[in-house]
């Protein structure tokens, strides 16, 4: 069942050099359409530039699109009214990178939890208390923190409370911008998997967005990989790691350190360059200037999405040509 | 590697580090015992306030006001270098020992031009002239990866990216050709296809220059990348040394094996991953006895009183757990 | 109002504050100062020998003595007790003005910070404008339309004086607004008033807290001296600056009739200052955990 569908979704910020100049502007989202199904987890991978927290604020409509559709439950994200956006807020969540700036530092964890309750339910004290108390342990808290404020807790403890925020009214979607990133390793790995068990246990949806694909790839089922403001490939999870067909997916690949020292030696694809400037991408293809594989028409037109096999997307004009399987046979290998 | 009969470069014995804090002091670098071979590249590896990097930096002196060295050594090239005074110490930095931040702009001036930045270090310890010096630098620029250097080397820092000011600073640290590189996270804040560019610049020039590399990361990916031995730390003290191989197969120490299976890649997707309960200790006042034992599976009651020495178990395999031979 | 008082006495109660600020010398003086003054103004009716008004022709221009502490005035009131009483109205009156120059100020301020654009554009607009004038010249404009009397005294000095307000909490909530709580609390369906109420301004208090402790001392002075031009409180109210007036005629004869009501100003903007100015290192960076 579809919850969310976005259609040629578009984010440009004015960017005025001068009083007198033309404005220019950054083009952090440049159309871009997905969709995800109830109870999955959609996996946003990209570097920096790649547009891919934009993307996650503004499907919430946390920052104004400047064009698109989004669809939330068939419901047009762009057109609700008061009330529907208050349902829209009470049926999306968001968890973000760092977990101490994404809490109030005067409010007490009683308080951050007891906000959304507020403004959505008309709870009693009693009922209020409840609910709290039973959120915090869901997520791993206890009673003990519900009088702390947030300096008084560790990094993995504040994004504990940031997740029993989003979660608290049962939400349909919740989007996740780098939660485990700031995160010591240890703590990751006890965030992800309390995020998984949360997911099966409320039919959460997740848009988890992150750089790494190897969290990607624990987390989700399927994974859109952004550049530069646009979508070069989609697929399940299982399919962009052993079948990417990108370039820039595959050397995101390439480049992520394996833990196995008897990897080292592997074959690459190497990629030079760095990231374009948002302000001024490059014709054609976003990627071209740093792609061993480009061709002339990679720098005149930009490829389009086209569907490469069922649930498998690409843009890029040589995917039916190139095949990386050969090069990354190391690294598949070790994922599977 | 584990050679064996590869020279010591590096000798730090006994050395602790404690921060004073309003709140006490802590003990970030707790009685610390290490030796790194020449030409070697070794990783010290933990989670954050592990001491890693209090460690790393102790050796140049670069800690931050708050910090005292109470005790030990640290012998480079037959010279404690703790015994020797600032401005003795200024002619080693650079020269032959260099470090290498996760933030560039530690050592970069904004103020001042890239190209003489790079140049400086050429000039205050081989006393050539500022013109040689500046050849020297864009040379070292371009060797960096740094596309048009000669252009480049008069733009001022900001104008860099990230990946740039780090090469930048890479350069800048290794004209002088030192014998030790000391890299502290060096690509933490950097995106994943740049790391992969920066880290291959790195053992690049350290295959060039001979230099022996101390790399300091909570990655293990990096760790399995780069380096040939690996020290873990936990809590302000080294729990497991040897070399990398040994470490990821056969890892004895249960806070380095639960650190190694965290680590997401190991595991299929969507099954659990294994964690490690709990979290790292208050290095105000630390667990008695062995520091991991509060969250460790195995720990006894020799664990809570009596701390765990380093002890070597096999050839380079060094551990400091009482029940490690449970864990093989 | 009273959340944010009740939030003043949280962040003070919070011992480590209190620690830290016992090792300012100068807060310390400050406060027992203030403490000092308060004290009279609060026991004035116990400590005062005689009433403020109390007329005696026959002790007319007495120097200190142990019978008046401070001499008498031109109508034979005993000086001390009028300086007692007036300490309770330069605390009032300086109180009253920094409520309502932070009851304008801070919510023009806030929404500056938190919408921006035009509504910004305008308030800083008229911001500017009011702290271009020289304040003294304002409030005399608004007095004589006013009339005397020290309630219209209160309500223009606290007309002119906002601006600071408004500005620090202006730069203040812009620095926040971008921060990702504020966000969060978008996300979780809070409206623009509750934001601005509930996770901004207790986020900014330090700075007002610091403002308001230092403008005090501005307005007392101010409203002295616009009584003492006449304008504010009117005989027999025993104001300091009033008495000041008063005392003029009488400066090389009776110089005590001036002395003390002058001392008494100084040291309370003096006593607000010091604390003021200690408050501010012990409120501004250790409470600034963002």
């Amino acid at each position: 069942m579809r919850l969310l569908e976005v259609r040629d979704l578009k984010k440009y910020f004015e960017f005025k050099k001068g009083i007198l100049s033309k404005p220019q502007y950054i083009r952090a989202v440049d159309g871009v359409s997905f969709s995800v199904d109830k109870g999955t987890t959609l996996g946003v991978v990209g570097e920096s530039g790649s547009g891919k927290s934009t993307l996650g604020l503004t499907i919430l409509r946390l920052i104004e699109p400047t064009s698109g559709t989004i669809l939330f439950n068939g419901r047009d994200v762009m057109r609700l009214s008061n009330e529907g956006l208050k349902w829209f807020r009470r049926s999306t969540g968001i968890v973000f990178q760092d977990p101490y700036s994404s809490l109030n530092p005067r409010m007490r964890v009683k308080e951050i939890l007891e906000r959304p309750l507020k403004i959505h339910t008309d709870y009693d004290e009693k009922t209020c208390s409840e609910v709290i108390v039973k959120t915090l342990e869901e997520v791993g808290l206890s009673e003990e923190h519900l009088m702390r404020y947030p300096h008084e807790l560790s990094g993995g403890q504040q994004q504990r409370v940031a997740i029993a925020r989003a979660i608290i009214l049962r939400p349909l979607l919740v989007v996740l911008d780098e939660p485990t990133s700031s995160l010591d390793v240890s703590v990751q790995a006890q965030i992800l998997n309390l995020l998984l068990d949360l997911q099966s246990k409320h039919e959460l949806t997740y848009i988890f967005i992150t750089h790494d694909l190897l969290t990607a790839r624990h987390i989700s089922d399927y994974i859109m990989v952004m550049y530069a403001g646009k979508v070069v490939e989609y697929s399940t999870t299982r399919e962009i790691f052993t079948n990417p067909k990108h370039p820039y997916t595959v050397s995101l690949l390439s480049s992520i350190p394996i833990p196995d020292p008897k990897l080292r030696s592997r074959k690459r694809i190497e990629v030079t360059g760095e990231p374009p400037s948002p302000l001024n991408p490059p014709k054609g293809c976003r990627f071209h200037p740093r792609c061993p594989y480009a061709i002339e028409i990679c720098k005149l037109k930009e490829p389009e999405l086209l569907k490469y096999s069922k649930e498998h997307i690409v843009a890029c004009h040589r995917a039916s040509e190139l095949s990386f399987t050969e090069l990354l046979t190391d690294i598949i290998s070790f994922f599977t | 590697m584990g050679d064996f009969l590869a020279k010591t470069l590096l000798s730090i014995r006994d050395l602790r580090v404690y921060y004073e804090t309003i709140r006490g002091y802590v003990k970030a670098v707790d009685n610390a015992n290490l030796e790194i071979y020449e030409g070697e590249r070794f990783c010290l590896v933990g989670e954050t306030g592990c001491g890693k990097s209090t460690l790393a930096l102790a050796i140049p002196r670069l800690l931050p006001p708050n910090a005292r060295i109470l005790s030990g050594s640290i012998i480079f090239k037959n010279i404690d270098l703790l015994k020797l005074s600032d401005s003795e110490l200024e002619e080693i930095r650079g020269r032959d020992i260099a470090v290498v931040f996760q933030n560039p702009m530690r050592s970069l001036n904004p103020v001042l031009r890239v190209g003489p930045q790079v140049a400086e270090p050429l000039v205050a310890h081989f006393k050539t002239t500022w013109r040689e010096a500046l050849v020297s630098a864009i040379k070292q620029l371009s060797r960096v990866g740094i596309p048009d250097p000669e252009l480049r080397s008069r733009d001022y820092p900001h104008a860099f990216s990230g990946g740039m000011k780090q090469r930048a600073m890479i350069a800048m640290m290794t004209t002088c050709k030192p014998s030790l590189l000391i890299a502290d996270e060096p690509t933490t804040a950097l995106d994943v296809t740049i790391q992969a560019q920066v880290l291959k610049l790195i053992r690049e020039l350290k295959d060039e220059y001979g230099l022996t590399l101390l790399l300091i990361t909570h990655n293990f990916g990096i760790v399995a990348e780069m380096c040939d031995r690996v020290g873990v730390m936990y809590a302000g003290k080294l729990v497991e040394i040897g070399n990398v191989v040994d470490i990821f197969d056969l890892p004895l120490h249960p806070y380095t094996k639960g650190l190694i299976e965290c680590v997401v890649a190991r595991r299929k997707s969507k099954l659990r991953l294994s964690q490690i309960p709990g979290a790292p200790p208050s290095l105000i006042n630390p667990p008695r006895g062995c520091r991991f034992h509060p969250r460790c599976l195995y720990a006894n009651r020799r664990c809570v009183s009596e701390e765990p020495q380093l002890i070597e178990v096999s050839r380079g395999h060094l551990v400091a757990c009482h029940n490690y031979e449970s864990n093989r | 109002m009273i959340y944010l008082i009740s939030e003043k006495i949280k962040l003070l109660s919070n011992s480590e504050t209190l620690k830290l600020f016992l090792t300012y010398k100068r807060g310390v003086v400050g406060l027992l100062l203030l403490f000092l003054i308060a004290f009279l103004a609060l026991t004035a009716d116990f400590i005062a020998p005689k009433r403020f008004d109390e007329i005696d022709p026959s002790s007319r221009l007495l120097p200190p003595s142990i019978k008046y502490f401070f001499g008498t005035d031109h109508l034979g009131r005993d000086i001390f007790s009028r300086v007692v009483y007036g300490a309770r109205i330069a605390l009032w009156v300086g109180l009253l003005v920094v409520l309502v120059e932070a009851g304008i100020g801070v919510p023009l301020g806030l929404l500056a910070g938190f919408y921006g654009g035009r509504i910004d554009k305008f308030i800083s607009a008229i911001t500017d404008l009011i702290w271009a004038f020289p304040p003294i010249i304002l409030a005399l404009a608004i007095v004589t339309i006013l009339g005397p009397g020290l309630t219209n005294v209160v309500i223009a000095v606290a007309v002119v004086s906002w601006a600071p307000y408004t500005r620090v909490v202006r730069a203040k909530t812009l620095s926040i607004v971008s921060r990702e709580f504020i966000i969060a609390a978008r996300a979780i369906g809070e409206s623009s008033l509750s934001i601005m109420l509930r996770y901004i301004l207790p986020n900014i208090l330090p700075p007002i807290i610091v403002l308001a402790t230092l403008t005090i001392p501005s307005a007392i002075l101010y409203t002295t001296a616009l009584s003492f031009l006449g304008f504010g409180a009117q005989p027999p109210t025993p104001d300091w600056g009033l008495m000041l007036n008063e005392g003029r005629d009488y400066i090389f004869m009776a110089p005590w009739c001036c002395v003390f009501p002058g001392l008494f100003i100084t040291l309370t903007a003096l006593s607000f200052n010091l604390l003021g100015d200690a408050l501010r290192e012990v409120l501004d960076p250790k409470l600034r955990y963002g």
